[in-house]
């Protein structure tokens, strides 16, 4: 099949599959037992005025109509507005949503070059001590908890050392200016250093925090594939040519390896992306990730649905960059 | 050093184990074997005899949890056993090149198999003339015109995933990848046991041509007494880890002196041949606990007194020509011991 239209049916599948989500996460908000106009109003306004904002949110309709209105809204780019906010959903998202990226991107750098490197170190030395080591500092990574380890991290470096700062993207005095909304691109466009300095700071424990446990995964698939890989026969058959250990390890072995593991930081990613909720809460980082829990909490219907369909329209990218990646790495993929 | 029986490859005592959680695998118990320049050497035996093993040897291929535990493996007057993995990468692929049973497997799936052929090349100048700088096109030319020895035509195959390639022509890619660097000892490890009928023939008749133009010498591991005796000058003959019996294609078939050696060749088939096929009875040992004596005490039919407790060695049979070279380890006919 030709990459060209191996892309356009997935992107057809993917119109579908967020189709399908904004469908089910409507429904889901519009039948649990809550009532949005009783949040924003409190529960002693008198009834006339319940009635009225009922009227106004359009939620007396039936939730069928209801679900027309908004599927047209959406269609033509207007996914209503925050009932706590009063903005447009979209620009609450396009605010909060650079931060998270920022976050996610951060992350997931971390976790690939941390995770491959150890995933190949301990592939290449195994059973010796950095093999036990990194499967030591994986095991820890998928099992401890990323709020608790966050808190202890931050009660050390923030609390007893003063190293790094405890939350945010960068320090209140400070007021960066707003290209992109991604913090350390805008410092680096408008050369304001202390700014970037500053964020850089503000990044490394959410980093480490959120990255830690892809990290995990990554070193884990890397030193499987790679163990896997190492006995197969064309490395024999590059050790037989008389190329030396490194060469064989990284020209002939490596990029086999990588395979299965670009799957995997597929969905790392995808989930970093849209995961960050507790680390987001724990550094008070300004992201989606908080916006929809926050709208969670206020019962904002239109926030929830706009959050939760960006984060889907996200995963579905990444993973069809992905599967793009997939067939530039492996030949036989693109059969 | 004591002298090489053989001016290019002389394998003395050699013993390898395999370390497994089931125990030690002692899979080569002191092979002997050895050749001379330009000539062609098969060996052969039923699976897990120990024959590829004893060709990865060689090449010092073999990978934990094997090892080599004794021996030597002299070439052209070196003991690779001995060799530092330096001094042995430039032997490798320069020297002694290798081409394997499963053609396919044996190429890397991400790369166009002309630059694996080129890789090769690069590789053996590289440690020729160090220093200057490598030749791309040059690598290039040498690799198209290998690929058009093998009877591929190049501008078609060169840009080729393995995925893309037939058994066959995979073969032929490793064959030309192989020769790409005129070495002086190819090891065939059962070259064409997974390939169609029609084409094992296809392929041996390349090899045999190709090796013929460049005097190559050919050590071929096979299973099949017919394809080493159509193909070689020598034969060794390996059961359970060791050579059993070692000599020219004409000595061993028309005098074979093992029992073993005898019973494989009452297990091929002949046309007009009327009698029952004759098998050997008995299962191979288990190479964990091996047979104590000769590995092949049990299942032989002349079996004398010591078998069991005694390791015959390989020795010359005295009444043949030593043009012949037939050596026999078995106590039938060591008398005189």
């Amino acid at each position: 099949m030709e990459l060209s239209s191996f892309i356009l049916k997935r992107l057809i599948l993917m119109v579908v599959v967020i189709f399908g989500v904004l469908i089910i996460v409507f429904v889901v908000t519009r039948i649990i037992p809550a009532d949005p106009v009783g949040a924003i109003l409190g529960g002693n306004a008198p009834p006339a005025a319940v009635d009225a904002m009922r009227h106004q949110l359009g939620l007396d309709k039936p939730i069928f109509m209801q679900l027309l209105d908004y599927l047209g809204g959406v269609l033509r780019g207007n996914f209503g507005n925050s009932l706590v906010s009063s903005r447009s959903v979209i620009t609450d998202i396009l605010e909060y949503l650079p931060a998270t990226i920022e976050l996610a991107i951060s992350s997931i750098i971390f976790a690939v070059l941390l995770g491959t490197t150890l995933g190949l170190l301990s592939a290449v030395f195994r059973n010796r001590f950095i093999d036990h080591f990194s499967r030591v500092f994986s095991i820890l990574g998928i099992s401890l908890p990323g709020f608790w380890l966050g808190l202890i991290l931050i009660l050390f470096f923030y609390y007893r050392l003063g190293w790094l700062p405890s939350g945010g993207q960068y320090d209140m005095f400070l007021s960066p200016t707003r290209v992109t909304g991604l913090v350390l691109l805008d410092s680096v466009i408008t050369g304001e250093w202390n700014v970037f300095f500053n964020a850089i700071k503000h990044l490394i424990l959410p980093t480490f925090i959120l990255g830690y446990s892809s990290t995990a995964s990554i070193a884990r698939i890397m030193r499987a594939s790679m163990l896997d890989v190492l006995h197969q026969n064309y490395i024999r058959t590059a050790r037989a040519k008389g190329l030396p250990k490194k060469t064989v390890i990284l020209r002939h072995a490596l990029r086999n390896a990588l395979i299965p593991v670009v799957t995997i930081i597929g969905l790392e990613f995808g989930g970093l992306l849209s995961g960050a909720v507790l680390t987001e809460t724990i550094f008070s980082w300004p992201g989606l990730g908080r916006y929809i829990v926050n709208s969670l909490l206020t019962l904002d219907y239109p926030a929830i649905s706009g959050g939760t369909i960006f984060i889907a329209l996200i995963y579905s990218v990444v993973n069809l960059v992905v599967d793009i990646l997939y067939a530039a790495l492996d030949p036989r993929m693109r059969a | 050093m004591e002298q090489q029986r053989g001016d290019l490859l002389d394998i003395s005592g050699l013993r390898v184990v395999f370390n497994t959680y089931a125990g030690q695998v002692k899979a080569l118990n002191g092979v002997e074997l050895w050749m001379n320049h330009g000539e062609r050497l098969g060996v052969v035996g039923e699976t897990g005899c120990g024959k590829s093993v004893t060709a990865l040897s060689v090449m010092r291929l073999i990978e934990e949890p094997g090892e080599i535990t004794s021996g030597a493996l002299w070439f052209e007057g070196r003991n690779l056993a001995q060799l530092s993995e330096n001094d042995l990468n430039s032997i490798r692929g320069k020297d002694i090149a290798m081409i394997f049973q499963e053609p396919v497997a044996a190429l890397n799936p991400v790369m166009k198999v002309g630059a694996q052929i080129v890789e090769n090349i690069e590789c053996q100048r590289r440690s020729a003339d160090a220093g200057q700088i490598p030749d791309k096109r040059a690598f290039s030319e040498i690799m198209r015109d290998m690929l058009g020895r093998v009877g591929l035509d190049w501008q078609r195959t060169e840009n080729l995933y393995p995925h893309e390639l037939s058994g066959g022509m995979a073969q032929r890619v490793m064959i030309a990848m192989a020769l790409s660097s005129k070495p002086k000892l190819l090891i065939a490890d059962e070259p064409t046991s997974a390939l169609d009928v029609t084409i094992q023939a296809q392929i041996l008749n390349l090899l045999n041509k190709l090796v013929r133009e460049t005097q190559t010498a050919v050590l071929l591991i096979t299973h099949a007494m017919g394809v080493a005796a159509q193909f070689c000058d020598f034969i060794a003959v390996m059961y359970a880890g060791n050579v059993v019996e070692y000599g020219s294609v004409q000595s061993i078939f028309r005098n074979p002196l093992h029992p073993y050696t005898k019973g494989l060749l009452n297990a091929v088939p002949k046309i007009g041949r009327t009698d029952e096929l004759q098998s050997i009875p008995g299962i191979v040992p288990d190479l964990i606990d091996p047979p104590s004596g000769c590995r092949f005490h049990p299942r032989c039919p002349y079996r004398k007194p010591d078998c069991d407790t005694l390791e015959p060695t390989l020795r010359a049979a005295k009444t043949e020509p030593a043009a012949d070279r037939h050596h026999v380890a078995c106590f039938l006919y060591q008398n005189d011991a």
